[in-house]
């Protein structure tokens, strides 16, 4: 259940962000903070609509398996192989943002060229690769595959929504 | 004309800028034609098949460029351009030296320390931020001047927005007078040789000072934009 609760905190981090990107470079005004805020928001709320249902959808293939424990044992492994994967980025990004906050324009350029210029990271590139590494290590039972799958699909559509 | 390798050497250097063939305008706003073909030739005469994959992607009727279409992708440029002033705090760094700068004129005595004027303003990101933040006290006219009447629209109307008392107008900065100090932004790179020198040569007659901001061309520099493009825009 820890990594449950970990992936769930990750895609409402992810879902705000998503927000945020979605927004960035559209305002012209000098105070974005509503703008930010509302996009954040939304993103926010929007990735845990995505868990919610990720979550009811492995609730409902769970009741229809042979062995509910061994599924819930598969969902959790997957769990924690995302959360290996995408928590460390969590934190960098978190880091990288709390350096921005230095009041120096040196400081921010290399803080920002270190999130987001090394590819544009992180980007839907690594998050397809980090689900598929996650299911292929874990996912014995096909139904959660399937709803990895669909919701990795949902959350790269939360930036494009909020837009 | 092969392409270079690498993707922040692919626009020449001596290619004219994009945004001076599409937004070229006369002092009082009046545009002069997008010819497309035109345009076309010119980037192609100069090696700059980034900029024309763009010009060719654009809305056309027959050989004329659609306008609207074309300031409507200026508008954006400038909105994202924007990210990069923030990104660089430019804002307080303008600041920074206007304070300073309008205290001596003060201490002159005259009209000087009353106005400033962004000198092709785009959206007026400086004069905005300066009046958002009161950063140059009470009493500071902040004014913005462009010859592109869409880009000072869009300026006003964020103006309007955040309730800013900014002074915008289609126009040249440097013919209404007496200037107080010019600024300008990102500006100075689009002058070259006698258009440069009689571009000074006009403010040491109408301004009291001029503060002028751009990029320091490097061998780092087409590597840094380059960068920052892929890092922070769209």
């Amino acid at each position: 259940m820890a990594a449950l609760s970990a992936l769930l905190v990750l895609v409402v981090f992810d879902g705000a962000f998503s927000g945020f990107r979605a927004v960035a470079g559209t305002s012209g005004r000098i105070d974005k903070r509503v703008d930010y805020a509302r996009a954040m928001g939304a993103g926010a709320v929007m990735g845990a609509c995505i868990a919610a249902m990720v979550g009811a959808g492995a609730i409902i293939l769970a009741a229809g398996t042979p062995s509910t424990p061994a599924f819930w044992q598969d969902a959790n492994l997957v769990a924690e192989r995302m959360v290996c994967f995408f928590a460390p980025m969590a934190v960098l990004v978190s880091a990288l943002l709390a350096v921005r906050a230095v009041r120096s324009v040196d400081v921010r350029s290399v803080a920002s060229t270190l999130m987001f210029g090394a590819g544009d990271a992180p980007s839907a590139r690594d998050f397809v690769a980090g689900t598929v590494w996650a299911v292929l290590g874990g996912a014995d039972h096909g139904g959660v595959a399937v709803l990895c799958a669909a919701g990795a699909a949902a959350m790269l559509a939360v930036t494009p929504c909020v837009r | 004309m092969g392409q270079s390798f690498f993707p922040w050497s692919r626009i020449p250097s001596s290619s004219p800028e994009l945004s001076d063939l599409l937004g070229a305008f006369d002092a009082h706003g009046a545009r002069r034609p997008l010819e497309r073909a035109a345009i076309l030739a010119t980037l192609a005469s100069h090696g700059n098949d980034v900029a024309r994959r763009v010009v060719e992607g654009l809305p056309h009727v027959g050989d004329r460029l659609d306008a609207s279409a074309v300031d409507a992708q200026l508008v954006e440029a400038h909105i994202e351009l924007q990210r990069l002033s923030e990104e660089f705090d430019h804002g307080r760094r303008v600041a920074d030296v206007l304070v300073p700068l309008l205290r001596a004129a003060r201490d002159e005595g005259g009209p000087w320390a009353r106005r400033v004027s962004d000198v092709g303003c785009g959206i007026a990101y400086v004069p905005r931020y300066l009046a958002f933040h009161r950063a140059l006290g009470d009493g500071v006219t902040l004014a913005g001047r462009d010859f592109n009447p869409r880009l000072i629209h869009e300026a006003r109307a964020l103006a309007a927005e955040e309730k800013l008392d900014v002074e915008l107008a289609v126009g040249d900065a440097l013919s209404e007078g007496a200037s107080g100090v010019a600024v300008s932004t990102g500006v100075l790179h689009h002058f070259s040789g006698d258009a440069l020198r009689a571009f000074f040569a006009r403010q040491r007659e109408v301004t009291w000072a001029f503060v002028h901001f751009d990029f320091q061309p490097s061998p780092f520099a087409p590597f840094g934009a380059w960068l920052f493009h892929r890092a922070r825009f769209r």
